[in-house]
This record gives C-alpha cells, structure tokens and sequence, in this order.
C-alpha cells in the first residue's frame, strides 16, 4: 500500500513535468508569426463558387481574390484583381482591366482568359451543380444557367449572357439587361478567381447530391488543391481539428504578417471563449451578449465591433387573416416593445430598426413612418378594425439557432410574446429547430407572425430589400405591384444617386405597408488576445488577416 | 378445536393482517432517513399546492428593465433568489414549478402504475398464453433505456407537457408489471387461494379481493421510488427542449436550460432550479427507502 502511494507521487510529478513542458513549449509557439482563430465550424468546401455559409467564406477569402473587393471596414467595392472597369451599353456591357503579372499559386499566370474561364464554368454548371445548396450566390445573382434545368430548382434565364477576352489583361462580361448591384456581388467568395489549371486536375467540376438535398464536391480541388491568387495557401486540412493556411509567398501585393494561420472548429461558444482565455486561440467571432463583460474585464483581451450591417425582423404573413388587414399589422408593430427587447438583449451592442436596412447603407430613408411602444394604440386599432379582443395569432419562434441579430431566439420570443399579450394579442407559441423545419415553414407560408433576419453581403440595398419584397414572396404573403417595380427599377437603375432617391422612396413605402416590422441592427463583436494586431472588422462576416500580426 | 377456537384465531389473524400497515407506520415513524424525506416532500407538495399564496411575483412577469445592465442581478431584498434572463422572479418560478413537477409525477405515476397493475395482475394470476404474450412485450419494452424510451415517444407525439407525461408513464409501466406479475405468481400458490377457490368464489374476484392486496406492497414502494425518477424525467426532457411548448411556463428542467448559457456569470440561475430537483427527489427517494424496509417481512418485528 505504501509503495503504491510513493509510486502514484512520483507519477503524479512526472505528469506535472510533462504538463508544465506542454505549456511552455505551447506559449513559446504562440509568440510566433503564428495565429490561432476559433471557427465555429469546419467550411463546407474551399471552392467559393460552391458555397455560401459564412465559415468557408472566412477561409476562401485568405486563399482566393475577386475581380472586385470591399474596402477594409467598409461596404464600399474597390479593385482586387481588376484595376479598373468601365459599363457600356447602358449597363450591360462590363470591361474589366487585369493587374498585370499575378499568377495563381500554382503558378499559372491570371489573365482575361482565367476570368473567361471562370465565368463560363459557373454558367456551363449541370446537374447537381445546379441545386440550389451549390450555388446559392450564382442563383440569387445572375439566375439561372445555360441549360435550364426543371428538376434543379433554379430559375430559367440568366443575367450572364458572355464573357469576353480582349486582350490578355482585358476582360468583357456582358449581360442580358442593366444591373447595378451586379459589381458589388462580384466582391462575394463565390465570384473569386480560381485557376482553371488546378480546377481540370484536381476534379473541380465533380460532385453530387446527398438524400438530405446538400451539395458535395467529390473531387479533391475543394478540400486539398484550392488555387487562388490570394496571400495565404492552404497546407493541410484536417475535418474537426485545424485548417491550416501558409503565406503565399510570390503574392502581388504586400505579403501576409503571419506565416501560418490556422482556423480550429469549435462549435459552443463557451468553449471558444475558454480556448481565447488560456491562449489555445487568439481569436474568435460572434461573442455572445453575455460574455462581452467578461472579455472587456480580462486584461489579455479586446473587443473588436463590427459596423452593423443586419437586421431582425417580426415577419408577418398577409396570406393569413388577419395579417391582411393593414391595422392589424399596425397593432402588432405598436405592440412590440422593441426597445426594451433591444436594451435587455444585446449587451448594449444592438440599435432599433426603423427599416429593413441598415442605416450605413445608402438608400436609408429619414423621414419614415415609426411605430414607438403604445399598447394602448394596438388596442384601439384591433377594435378599429372590428376584431374581438384578445385576438388569437401563431407566433413562431426557431430553437437551436443563434444569429448576430437574435443571440437567443427564445428570448426575444417571449419579451415580444408578453408585450403582445398587454397589446391586446393572444399569442399561440410554434418553436421549430432552425433547419430545415423552421426556414421551411417560414418560406413556405406556414408561418403567420414569426421571427426573422438578415446579414448583408455585399454593400447594396438590393441585398437587403430587394431579398424581400422585389418578388412576390410566400413568406410575405402579399402581392403589392407599386412595391416590386419600385424595387426593380431601383436595383437596374445606373446612375447612384437616382438609385438612392428611388431606394429612399421605397423605404418610406415599405414602412407604410408594413410587411414586417424591422427592431434591430446589431454591431457583432469579436474577441482577440491583445497582442493581436491589425485586423479591421468587415461589416460582412468575412475578411482578410493578411494585415494581421502578433506581436 | 372448537368453534369458538376457530372464531378467536381469526380474529387474531385479522389483527396480524391490520397490523401490516401499521406496523409498517410504527417502524417507518423510527427511521430517520424516512422522517427526513416525509418532511422533504410534506413541503414540497405544500409548496405546490399553496404557489399561488407564497409566490411573492407573477412567475410569468417580466421586468426587462431588471436586466439591462447584463444578466443577471442576483439575489436582493425585493427578488429573494434574484431574477433570470428575462427579470421574472426566480423564486416564484421555483414555487410554481413544484406545482408542474409535482403534477408531472404524480399523472405520470399514476398512468404507469394503473396500467402496469391491470397488465401485471392478468399476466399473473392467469399465467399461460396471455403470461407470455404480455411477457415478451414488456422484455421488449425494457430492452430500450427507460430516458431513451421516452424521448422516442414524446418526439412521436411532439413536444409539450401532457405528452411528456404520458412517455414518462409508458415508460413506468413494465417495471410495475414485473414487479407486480413476480408478487402475484408468489401469492397464487397460497393456501387462502386454493380456499377460496375450493368454495367457488369466482376467479375475478379471487384476484381482485384475496390476491392484489397481499401483492400489491413492492408496487407502492416502486411508485414512491418512481415519483422521483418521473420529475427527474420530466426535467430531463424538458432539458432537451421536448416540455412545455411556451417558454415561459416555471418548469425546472426548462429553467435549466435557458440559464445554461449563463453558468458562468449567474450560475445560481441553475443552481437554485437544480436544489429544488434534488431536495424534491431526495425525499421521494427516502420515503420509498424507508417503505421498502418497513414492508419487508424479513425485517419484520425486528425494530
């Protein structure tokens, strides 16, 4: 017995020995020109053209460039790979001059017919590359392909009509009408340049889909071989455990800070926020309200904002009575106490909505109808409009989700659930799991009062108002012709400062018509160690840590 | 022996029988360990059944000016047990969820014991063909994990309470079968039986008035067991998102999950929701401990 002890003391130091090693080895490693960043998920795949989820954006971004990009911090497009450009024919004419001598990391030169062949893949797409888990943003950008396809769920027509090579830096996209929100998309993962080279090698145009409906690439170009022009290249990927990235070495530009930039999975926010606090990280995003005071209050960590470039929405379905009635929607706008919501809820870091875009974004309207806390106000207009108080409505609400406009979904529920009840609503709660029962019950019309969002993509109004009332929508429920030309017209419009008059008039419209009532925009946060260095919040989710560094 | 022998013998037979019960009180009244969880559980189905004269607030009342500056504030004169995510009154909402739990137990209880009595006694009084039909579907039933069972059921009938209930009961019931079915099949071999019988009393009757009420002591010591596994079910499933549909209902397994979140800067959100489980199941537990020992027969006359 005796000895066993003496045995299990000595065992016991020698485990200290060997911890206390690990972590010296560890923090050693961690002064290097190397940075650890927690995802909260591995990527989808490591082919832009073929995603359209914000963590595999996050990784394509450092590997990859577009003709066009967003200025740092901004929404506002600025050259990449195209110096300059230049529309024609009214708009459906683009030329696009190349940056001169930029090869991709396989070392095949970047020129016109890269661009060419680039966009002549994504519109010769076929079969499952045509399901709309594919390609999401080619869908919602340009349409449909060159061969129509019923059963693939994409639309029929496309904006892309060709692309031409005029010389080797010289490049035309032509369209098959006028599109002004056209160039800013083009700053999206899913338009980058990839090297058509590596793309035949490696199987870029092989994949399939599962039962589910999910899209997967099945060749290797997605997964071990992705070849862009970008600062960083891809070294090894490991599902669940790290994606680790290298700095390109014969990139064009300034080169990267870091050597090495590693991106670790780990799904629960705690455990990030754990992993940032003893250093197995040094950064990560989307920190939860409730863990802002606990970074700010740690002397090893900073709070990084970005600009607020989302909203959170209160859907109501006109389809089903008595949605329809304008002042009903009214008396449920009135109803919500949204500034309660907003000041309990986001730790400070969330604004009332008072449209359906954020307030950064040209287009945002001043003088817009609002529609401040007044139960009493509900109440009068629920009996204005000959209904018998309480009146009954189905609220739904997604469980297991978490967006940076609804941190905690069930929450905001039951604040607006209760302020409803004083305004003369009986509220009827439906939770679903997030996907596919809630996103497919909402989209599919079931939903009559319901919980919802959105975060920007790119910098253009289209992409907040137009994703929702340009076309007559079953979410929405309602068919108001005056509100989908003007949005149509406001989306092919050239000239900006037509476009932002007729996007300002829209919103004025919009909050008179009331589709949905608008509470918040969210400045997101990100958490880093402090002696990380030089990294500016996108008001998208995705950017660069080429000017990234720690010190 | 004389009649009038034969008369005084069953009358003290009478009283060894009416001694059972309260035998098993006396012996009961001197283990502690059973005092303690009569007390435990004389408070908590008080709490229940008086909530709505000792909650102090509205469960259900939000005040989301309470919370503003992050959740949560913690305990305070005016907010006992300090208030959750959404300002509502921790403490009423712990006294109101006694009441939920305590329903649970008890509807949930009560259906697995009234079935598996029905199925425990026929399968066991009757033996053959039906014995071994009724048989094999409660080895099928107890083959899956009981938790596993019943989170099966409520995803087959949708979340909510009354359904939760019910799995919990479903899932109650080959237990009490078995433990019943063993404790008739003991009793059908009875020399009282083979009397009755003898005289031409019917079968139905045999069972009911001769049989269950000598097998029925192992069943109720299970259901006082069984009410507590049944409020820890119930604040499992609704752990698991599968209880009460409106969020905002007081129920302990709910109030766990939604505070999970803030274990780290308001971990008394979960603590207080998880003591009231403890205590409330503790004492189930050792009111069933203490009925299993007073009932035994080998320790009978012992203390």
């Amino acid at each position: 017995m005796r000895k066993l002890s003496r045995a299990s003391i000595v065992l016991g130091l020698l485990a200290l020995v060997v911890v206390a090693v690990a972590y010296g080895a560890r923090s050693h490693k961690s002064a290097s020109d190397t940075l650890v960043f927690g995802s909260s998920a591995d990527p989808v795949a490591l082919d832009g053209a073929l995603i359209s989820d914000g963590e595999s954006g996050r990784v394509i971004i450092q590997i990859y460039e577009g003709l066009v990009a967003l200025k740092p911090g901004t929404t506002n497009v600025v050259p990449s790979l195209a110096t300059s450009w230049k529309a024609s024919a009214g708009g459906k004419s683009w030329t696009f001059s190349l940056r001169k001598g930029v090869k991709f990391s396989d070392g095949t030169p970047f020129n016109a017919s890269a661009v060419c062949a680039n966009f002549n893949r994504w519109y010769n797409f076929t079969g499952s590359f045509q399901n709309p888990s594919a390609t999401y943003y080619w869908q919602t950008v340009f349409g449909g392909f060159k061969t129509y396809d019923p059963k693939s769920g994409a639309p029929k027509g496309s904006l892309f009509k060709s692309c031409k090579v005029v010389n080797a830096s010289t490049a035309t996209i032509n369209l098959t009408s006028a599109s002004a929100s056209f160039l800013g998309a083009l700053s999206l993962p899913s338009f980058f340049m990839e090297s058509p080279t590596a793309m035949a090698k490696y199987g870029a145009n092989q994949g399939s889909v599962d039962a589910d409906g999910v899209f997967h690439p099945t060749g290797t170009y997605a997964t071990a071989h992705p070849t862009g022009t970008g600062p960083f290249m891809l070294q090894s990927w490991t599902r669940g455990d790290k994606l680790v990235l290298v700095r390109n070495p014969n990139y064009w530009g300034k080169p990267a800070h870091l050597s090495t930039l590693i991106f670790r999975p780990i799904a629960d926010n705690a455990a990030r926020l754990q992993a940032l606090q003893n250093g197995e990280i040094q950064g990560y995003d989307l920190v939860e309200p409730q863990d802002i005071s606990t970074i700010k209050s740690d002397g090893n960590l900073k709070l990084l904002s970005r600009p607020p470039f989302n909203v959170g929405i209160v859907g109501m379905n006109q389809s089903i009575a008595p949605m329809n009635n304008l002042k009903v929607r009214q008396a449920v706008a009135y109803g919500l106490d949204r500034q309660s919501v907003v000041n309990a809820f986001y730790g400070g870091r969330g604004v009332v909505a008072k449209e359906f875009q954020p307030p950064s974004l040209f287009g945002y309207a001043k003088n817009v109808k609002t529609y401040a806390y007044n139960p009493a106000k509900s109440r009068a207009l629920l009996k204005a409009a000959g209904l018998k108080l309480p009146v009954k409505i189905s609220f739904w609400y997604p469980t297991s989700v978490s967006r940076p406009y609804m941190p905690d979904p069930t929450k905001n529920f039951q604040a607006f659930s209760a302020s409803l009840t004083k305004a003369g609503f009986k509220v009827v709660p439906h939770a679903a799991p997030w996907n596919p029962d809630y996103l497919g019950g909402v989209q599919d019309g079931k939903a009559q009062v319901y919980l919802y969002g959105w975060t920007g993509d790119f910098g253009d109004p289209d992409d907040f108002d137009g994703v929702f009332f340009r076309t007559p929508q079953n979410q929405w429920g309602f068919h108001n012709k005056a509100i989908f030309s003007i949005l149509t017209k406001a989306r092919d419009e050239p000239t900006l400062s037509k476009r932002i008059a007729l996007y300002q008039q829209a919103n004025r419209m919009l909050m008179d018509f009331l589709p949905g009532v608008p509470y918040v925009h969210t400045s997101p946060a990100l958490a880093f160690t402090k002696n990380v260095t030089g990294y500016v919040p996108s008001p998208v989710d995705i950017q660069l840590f080429s000017s990234v560094s720690v010190g | 022996m004389s009649v009038a022998e034969l008369e005084s013998r069953e009358v003290m037979i009478e009283g060894a029988g009416a001694g059972l019960w309260s035998d098993a009180l006396r012996r009961l009244r001197r283990n502690p360990g059973a005092i303690v969880g009569a007390v435990l559980v004389a408070i908590f189905v008080l709490v229940a059944l008086a909530a709505p004269l000792l909650a102090p607030h509205d469960p259900r009342a939000q005040d989301l000016n309470l919370i503003i500056k992050g959740c949560c504030p913690g305990p305070s004169a005016h907010h006992l047990l300090g208030v959750d995510d959404l300002g509502r009154d921790e403490l009423s909402r712990i006294i109101y969820g006694a009441r939920l739990s305590l329903l649970i137990g008890i509807v949930s209880v009560s259906v697995g014991l009234s079935l598996g009595i029905v199925i425990g006694a026929i399968s066991g009084f009757f033996g053959g063909w039906i014995d071994s039909l009724l048989m094999r579907l409660v080895d099928i039933m107890l083959a899956i994990p009981g938790f596993l069972m019943a989170i099966g059921i409520v995803a087959l009938l949708g979340p909510g309470l009354f359904q939760v209930m019910i799995a919990i009961g479903i899932v109650n019931v080959p237990i009490f079968t078995r433990l019943l079915r063993g404790s008739v099949l003991a009793q059908r071999e009875n020399d009282f039986v083979l009397a009755a019988r003898a005289v031409g009393v019917r079968r139905r009757t045999i069972l009911i008035s001769h049989v269950l009420p000598n097998a029925i002591s192992p069943v109720i010591v299970q259901g006082t067991l069984a009410l507590a596994t049944a409020i820890i079910d119930a604040a499992g499933l609704g752990f698991l998102g599968l209880g009460p549909q409106d969020p905002s209902t007081p129920e302990w397994g709910n109030m766990l999950t939604d505070t999970v979140r803030y274990l780290q800067t308001a971990p008394f959100l979960a603590i207080f929701p998880g003591v009231a489980i403890v205590l409330s199941v503790l004492g189930f537990n050792l009111i069933g401990d203490g009925l299993r020992e007073a009932l035994d027969p080998k320790l009978r006359g012992r203390a």
